[in-house]
């Protein structure tokens, strides 16, 4: 158990490294209690060290100050930055980062998302600017428009590591004829 | 150490992993609920219970050698027939 003089420092650390990390998650990878991190996530605020922001029906939480010299991270990438914590728009991204402009068909069979699923977040990085569908319905390609730009903000902002039980879930859910 | 002790302390270690493995793989299906994660807690359950039931009766004594084989093979197939089946469930 942690001791709750570290926890502001604790949840500032884990802030700084995953900015854009969901409250949920936060609240599951550090194991505070609920009442802990938000008081601790207000006095962060009042400090102007953490701000914290509703997107897509989430709470997410942005560090104010980078680890090491890091310059603040610009407005319009926040918002794509949270939606990057989930992993199909990460993996979808990805996909169109290594192997170019693809069909959405392609690019959902490669990143095991549904057509629904798939289509929600197209439309958001679509949104965001992240990337394009260009061509007639039935012959739609997907391509990044700044692939430097996403290339960069993938690399800057890794995804939280798996836990344990994450790759037992993976490892099990994977099996299948 | 003569090889009956081993032998309990090798059915004690299928225990301990299993009971280690269930509770993760409960850990698991509290965070993904689905078929294939309950198929595969009972999965290893079982393997728990194999060596509780086994190590129990290893320990005790008195349990013929035929009796502990045909245990331990039917804890193993009904452990198969449950695997089987969450590699099957989509």
């Amino acid at each position: 158990m942690e001791r709750s003089g570290t926890w502001a420092e604790t949840l500032l650390t884990f802030i700084q490294r995953y900015p854009g990390v969901h409250l949920r998650e936060i609240r599951r990878r550090l194991g505070i209690p609920i009442g802990t991190l938000d008081y601790h996530l207000y006095r962060l605020g009042r400090q102007g060290l953490v701000s914290v922001r509703m997107q897509g029906g989430y709470k997410v939480c942005f560090p104010e100050t980078l680890i090491g010299e890091g310059p603040p991270i610009p407005e319009p990438d926040k918002v794509l930055i949270a939606l990057l914590r989930q992993p199909v728009p990460r993996a979808i991204l990805l996909q169109l980062y290594l192997e170019g402009p693809a069909s959405p068909q392609s690019v959902g069979a490669a990143v095991g998302a549904s057509g629904p699923n798939l289509s929600y977040f197209l439309k958001r990085l679509e949104a965001l600017g992240a990337l394009d569908r260009e061509g007639a319905p039935g012959q739609r390609v997907v391509r990044l428009i700044d692939a430097k730009r996403i290339h960069e903000i993938l690399l800057r902002y890794p995804p939280l590591p798996e836990s344990a039980i994450d790759r037992f879930v993976r490892f099990w859910s994977e099996l299948h004829p | 150490m003569d090889f009956s002790t081993w032998t309990n302390a090798a059915f004690a270690a299928v225990a301990v992993f299993g009971l280690v493995l269930f509770g993760l793989s409960l850990l698991a299906l509290r965070r993904a609920p689905s078929p294939r994660m309950g198929l595969v807690a009972s999965g290893f359950l079982v393997v728990a219970l194999q060596g509780i039931v086994i190590g129990v009766l290893l320990f005790a004594g008195g349990a013929s050698p035929d009796l502990l084989l045909f245990l331990s093979a039917v804890f193993e197939v009904v452990l198969l027939v449950v695997l089987f089946a969450a590699t099957l469930v989509r």
